[in-house]
């Protein structure tokens, strides 16, 4: 017993999460729906969202209308949101339809290999938000979407911006 | 269409592409890139803990009122990246160990659960440390490359298709080396590696853990971007068919090729009102592996007029699934193309993935926005007819068949009102099959439901249904209904409590539930102490079952017991 819980102890600490560090966010290319090249840091000096979606996700279709909102409201501010599709390439035809349909204006990247997704975001959680501030680095991140989740992450949004 | 109206078009890059512009403008222009500073690196990564206690109704005889098979499991992952614009250096750690697992009479072992099988090496036999994933990423110019673990997909995912999908506790990677080099709208991406399935699962039990089977991959495939966007692949496997007695990972290099496929797709944005995607592969086989060849081809057609969104997809695939016949065995896939199924209707053949081999037919989906005053409401039908040609194995039927499906539904979100509704009814008619009974059907009713209920709270509704009727049929089996529900209370954004609830009556399923041999309920509590992490006490049962997400399905076990999780991206 007395090893049983040692053993229990010694995973349950080894569970409290590392202290992150503060720097830049790792870069990474993907192309858009029109086949366009782009890569992170092509936006530095701008706040990024980075939000990590799929077209079987339904909280993802939940947030996405927010995220169009803030776009339109925060991306004459300095905003950039890069959604990227994590659809399997056997989804692909799914994607561009889905955007349309939720009437999109920010830009949809894809990354049907899910490289990036491994790079932030390995538990491929969806919807995952990384928000990348001016400088370069990762700011914040958010993992899964609740009703309300939107106030906050604007909140934050707005903060960055005015940084 | 005006440029600022185009939903595809990007606020920064709009002048360099667009529907109104030039075939040539369409190319993608590289922007200059302003490398971070290498000094700036950053670390984050994924910390996962699981706690899980689990209930074993099964008894030893004479000790019917003693629960001494209930044993417990602790899986830990650690994800680490780090790096700056030009190094990535990533590593995932996972580590699990069993408690309890073994029992004594009198100081004899009557009974052990076995966490791990011959050829695998631990120094405790009741712990497993493996080093999942590690991987060193560099970019530079227009050249990425990846030594390690990493993940690739060609085309629509005939020739390959291996990738992450943690949702059904899947993550296979192809550890060796990985290239791509661009110029401008080229691009060339080649592939050298072994697969690397994850070997500790962290959602479901690890017992009886086999060394991997590490495949063979060889993979080329070139691409030019732009509005017409044109690529070729070829890929080559050889596969580890027999027992890897030494899990060396390099037994596949002694084996012959035993599958090749070379393909091609043609992407078309744009073409007047449409999106055109088209796809084409042959694949070649060893006859170790099978005596005739395959091949597969795919189209896609998307079109949106007024306020209609029309996709239709037609696929035709013969013999592709060997490539994955010694890979399915433990799970995972190396190739999977686009099927015609609803994934969450899947109730026969390869529990790995979707109904896809040997199909021939297409599917229609019409959605139309008629959303007002900022709601957004997405009705939609979609309609599927195809020949079933896949007969033996774990498929139930051994003539053709003929399956229609009907499915519809709508997505409706108001402020923080939401709704996503999905109902059909499936059709599944055999060419043998006397008149009078059509064939097999299955009605299905699934959706998602939030409710803000004001002060912070909402309730969300996740109910689904299936009712699976066999027509005639040689291997008539019982009718069956599934039923499940989630019911989440959200308080504010840190708290959650959830009470799930499971019904099938199906005899093929193998778990039985904690209320009634039918009936399974939890309940859940939730607390997100910050927006990236999570930690989750959970208790009850749910039941086993084919689970699918993104297209990929796997055969995942029931659970009786409790467990805790801690989630955490920092």
């Amino acid at each position: 017993m007395r090893s049983f819980l040692a053993l229990a102890l010694a995973f349950m600490l080894a569970a409290v999460p590392v202290v992150a560090h503060a720097g830049a966010a790792t870069d990474f290319s993907l192309r858009d729906l029109n086949g366009t090249s782009h890569t992170l840091s092509q936006y530095r000096g701008k706040v990024v969202l980075v939000n990590f979606w799929a077209t079987w996700c339904g909280p993802c279709q939940v947030e996405m209308p927010h995220l169009q909102a803030m776009h339109a409201e925060l991306g004459p501010k300095g905003l950039v949101i890069l959604g990227i599709s994590a659809d399997d390439a056997k989804l692909d035809a799914a994607v561009k339809p889905l955007v349309k349909s939720k009437g999109l204006t920010y830009t949809i990247l894809r990354d049907p290999t899910t490289t990036v997704v491994s790079q932030y975001n390995p538990g491929k959680t969806l919807p995952f938000n990384v928000l990348v501030a001016r400088d370069g680095s990762v700011a914040k991140v958010h993992s899964g979407y609740n009703p309300g989740d939107e106030v906050t992450l604007k909140a934050e949004l707005v903060e960055l911006l005015a940084k | 269409m005006e440029l600022a109206d185009d939903p595809l078009a990007t606020e920064d890059l709009a002048p360099l592409m667009g529907e109104a512009l030039d075939l040539g403008d369409t190319v993608a222009v590289p922007t200059p890139v302003r490398p971070y500073d290498l000094a700036g690196g950053a670390t984050h990564g994924l910390e996962e803990f699981r706690f899980r206690y689990y209930t074993v109704d099964d008894r030893l005889v004479g000790f019917e009122d003693n629960p001494v098979l209930d044993y417990q499991e602790a899986v830990q992952r650690l994800l680490v990246v780090g790096g700056n614009s030009a190094l990535t250096l990533g590593a995932q750690l996972d580590a699990v160990a069993l408690f309890s697992n073994a029992y004594k009479l009198d100081g004899v072992l009557t009974y052990e659960r076995d966490l791990y099988t011959g050829g695998m090496m631990s120094f405790h036999p009741n712990w497993w440390f493996n080093l999942e994933k590690v991987w060193l990423q560099g970019r530079s110019g227009g050249v990425d490359w990846t030594v390690g673990d990493s993940y690739a997909a060609f085309g629509r995912g005939y020739a390959l298709n291996v990738v992450k999908n943690t949702d059904i506790d899947l993550d296979t990677s192809l550890r060796g080396v990985h290239v791509g080099l661009s110029s401008g709208a080229f691009e060339l991406r080649l592939v050298e590696a072994t697969t690397n399935p994850q070997q500790i699962r962290l959602e479901n039990p690890n017992v009886s853990m086999v060394p991997d089977y590490a495949h063979v991959v060889h993979g080329v495939r070139a691409d030019v971007y732009g509005r017409v966007h044109a690529g070729v692949h070829g890929t080559a496997f050889q596969l580890v068919q027999g027992a890897d007695p030494t899990g060396d990972g390099w037994a596949g290099y002694g084996q012959p090729v035993g599958a090749g496929i070379v393909g091609g797709t043609l992407e078309v944005s744009s073409l007047g009102p449409f999106d055109v995607g088209l796809e084409g592969d042959y694949f070649a086989y060893d006859p170790s592996v099978s005596d005739s060849p395959g091949y597969a081809a795919y189209g896609s057609l998307s079109a949106y007029p007024g306020v209609a969104i029309v996709l239709v997809e037609g696929k035709i695939s013969r013999d592709t699934e060997h490539v994955n016949a010694y890979s399915a065995l433990h799970g995972y896939e190396l190739s999977t193309g686009p099927s015609l199924e609803y994934e969450r209707v899947i109730t026969e053949d390869s529990s790995a993935a979707v109904n896809s081999n040997d199909i021939k037919g297409g599917r229609v989906r019409v959605d139309v926005n008629v959303g007002k005053n900022g709601a957004i409401v997405t009705p939609y039908v979609s309609a599927a007819a195809f020949r079933d040609e896949d007969l033996g194995g774990v498929h139930f039927n051994d003539t053709p068949e003929t399956i229609v499906h009907g499915v519809g539904g709508a997505v409706v979100i108001k402020g923080e009102f939401h709704a996503l509704v999905n109902g059909g009814y499936r059709m599944d008619m055999r060419d043998d099959a006397p008149t009078g009974n059509a064939g097999d059907t299955t009605a299905h009713l699934d959706a998602a439901v939030t409710i803000p209920l004001g002060r912070s709270l909402s309730l969300e509704l996740a109910p689904s249904v299936l009712a699976y009727h066999w027509g005639d049929n040689p291997i008539q089996q019982t009718d069956y209904l599934d039923a499940s529900n989630a019911l989440a209370l959200k308080i504010g954004a840190p708290w959650a409590l959830i009470l799930y609830t499971d019904y099938s009556d199906n005899p093929l399923i193998n778990s039985t539930g904690n209320l009634t041999d039918e009936l399974y309920a939890a309940g859940e509590l939730q607390w997100m102490p910050s927006t990236a992490t999570t930690l989750k006490a959970f208790y009850g049962a749910y039941r086993a079952g084919i689970r699918c997400a993104g297209g990929q399905c796997r055969s995942l076990p029931g659970f009786e017991g409790g467990r805790v999780s801690v989630t955490s991206n920092f």
